[in-house]
């Protein structure tokens, strides 16, 4: 029932939304890994979750690397025994018009954004399948859909849907779900940082007029999560107060 | 799990096996639930079932096809409760049938039953609950309003619902009203034979067919009150099967 002793590794989880989530997790009974690239934000996450008496383990590891993955999920089985839960959080963007755009932007892009969510997806499945359980829930973003300036963020973000739809109809045969949240403007302290014209200009097209909350994805991820959402397979649920419904 | 303690709310056509499943469930998650249906014997013993598990509720004979049993319903409810909080429009009779086959007398039926039902209550219970700042509305469709042979009257209905849920959500948008439609894949019946399940389980990504439970814990996340930056949305119930259709837009 729930979520309750599974093991869930959520990637880029010492910020934002993927810290609110592990948070939600861990207090709601499951054994949470902490993973992200930079070591001293998963130490000082790791730290201040035990403190508060949640189950959680900390990975460094760079989710764009094969032999990073590998060894972070071998590392997960290792210590808690399974591996039920994959949230395949970690990400960025490099925004900017077409002609300003190098050949980093969009590999550094499509790397982390995309080929982390592969190479997660399958290090993970391996896991799941013998013992036919296992739920993967992939963070995209309403900026799929596409708008101006961004080409790496909204191709790399469109094959995570694809991607998604793939797990879905190849594992949902063996017990594993994969599944989609397409989150829109979420307040986390970047937004702090964006000039107020910026900030204006965007919560102009939110229908809803205000920002979405770490918690309000927290809550999805762990709907999608729960053990008794086996029949809910290969959708994209978008947590983005309606925005979704026009692009660009 | 679903905040939705001392919310009330409304379930239209509730005593079908899915409108059973969503108002037990939302009684037990401690909402007032009004189960509303056009058969009073039915509606007696979804109420008996709901209230001997301890659940709150009351129960309503409604034609929910009929404008003027709608509206004195809406407004008896709130006038003895103060407020509605959550609609689940779940009047649904599947009636896809080939075209040659639809007579008028049908195609009117499956509007009013699977359409004008859904207008009728939200048409009385969008303006209240934008007043009170506050509501959570969800539609149950169906995977078949991508299209099927032969269940062209079916589809039709239930892609309006699509068209009308985004409309609506972006009208209350603001108001903390959201607007959602909650679409089942193959959910088994107690009239199913085994080998007729085993046989439609095979045309799933996850071999099973769904329960009335599966869709009524997704109607509950919907109705939660920590849902609320989710409006608009189309969200099917279908172990994968949607993965098969294309919308092609
Ligand atoms: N915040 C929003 O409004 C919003 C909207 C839509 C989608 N999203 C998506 O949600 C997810 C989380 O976003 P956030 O706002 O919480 O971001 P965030 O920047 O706060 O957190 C992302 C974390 O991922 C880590 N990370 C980056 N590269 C990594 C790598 N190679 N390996 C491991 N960890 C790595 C970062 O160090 C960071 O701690 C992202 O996928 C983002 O694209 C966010």
């Amino acid at each position: 029932m729930g979520i309750k002793n599974r093991v869930a590794l959520i990637t880029g989880s010492a910020s934002g939304i993927g810290k609110q989530t592990a948070r939600r997790m861990a207090e709601n009974g499951a054994k949470v890994v902490i993973n992200d690239i930079v070591p001293e934000k998963v130490e000082e996450t790791v730290a201040e979750f035990a403190a508060a008496g949640l189950t959680v383990m900390g990975q460094v590891a760079d989710i764009a690397n094969k032999a990073s993955v590998d060894a972070m999920v071998q590392a997960v089985v290792d210590n808690f025994g399974s591996l039920d839960i994959l949230v395949n959080n970690a990400g960025m963007e490099r925004a900017g018009a077409l002609r300003k755009l190098s050949e980093a932007d969009w590999d550094i892009t499509v790397n982390i954004n995309l080929k982390g969510a592969f190479l997660c997806s399958q290090a993970a499945h391996n896991h799941m399948v013998p013992n036919t359980h296992g739920r993967i829930i992939n963070i995209a973003s309403r900026a799929w859909l596409g708008g101006p300036g961004q080409a790496p963020y909204s191709s790399a973000k469109a094959g995570v849907v694809g991607l998604t739809r793939v797990l879905a109809l190849e594992l949902g045969t063996k017990g594993v779900t994969a599944n989609c949240i397409a989150p829109g403007l979420i307040y986390t302290p970047m937004w702090d940082e964006l000039p107020e014209k910026n900030q204006k200009f965007l919560l102009s097209k939110q229908p809803t007029g205000r920002l979405g909350e770490t918690d309000d994805i927290a809550h999805t991820i762990m709907f999608l999560a729960d053990d008794e959402s086996g029949f809910i397979n290969g959708q994209v649920i978008y947590v983005c107060g309606g925005r979704s419904l026009f692009s660009g | 799990m679903e905040v939705v303690k001392d919310r009330v709310a409304i379930v239209s056509g509730a005593c079908d096996a899915v409108g059973a499943a969503i108002s037990t469930r939302l009684a037990q998650k401690g909402a007032t639930v009004i189960v509303s249906d056009s058969d009073p014997a039915k509606v007696d013993a979804l109420l008996e079932e709901i209230q001997a598990a301890d659940g709150k509720a009351l129960g309503m004979t409604v034609d929910a096809a009929d404008p003027a049993q709608v509206k004195a319903f809406v407004a008896k409810t709130i006038a003895d409760l103060g407020k509605v909080d959550i609609l689940v429009n779940n009047v649904d009779t599947q009636n896809g049938t080939p075209i040659q086959e639809v007579s008028d007398a049908l195609w009117q039926a499956g509007l009013g039953a699977n359409l004008n039902a859904v207008f009728y209550f939200c048409r009385e219970l969008v303006p209240h609950m934008r007043a009170n700042q506050y509501g959570r509305i969800i539609t149950i469709g169906n995977l078949e309003y991508m299209g099927l042979p032969g269940k062209s009257n079916y589809a039709a209905v239930k892609s309006a619902i699509f068209g009308l849920t985004r409309a609506l959500a972006l009208e209350s948008a603001r108001d903390d009203v959201t607007v959602n439609c909650v679409a089942k894949g193959d959910i088994a019946s107690a009239d199913m034979s085994p080998e007729a399940i085993e046989k439609q389980a095979k045309g799933i990504p996850v071999k099973r067919l769904g329960t009335p439970e599966d869709v009524a814990r997704t109607v509950g996340f919907f109705a939660s009150d920590t849902s609320k930056y989710i409006t608009g949305q189309t969200f099917f119930v279908c172990g994968g099967k949607s993965a098969y259709f294309s919308m092609s837009i």
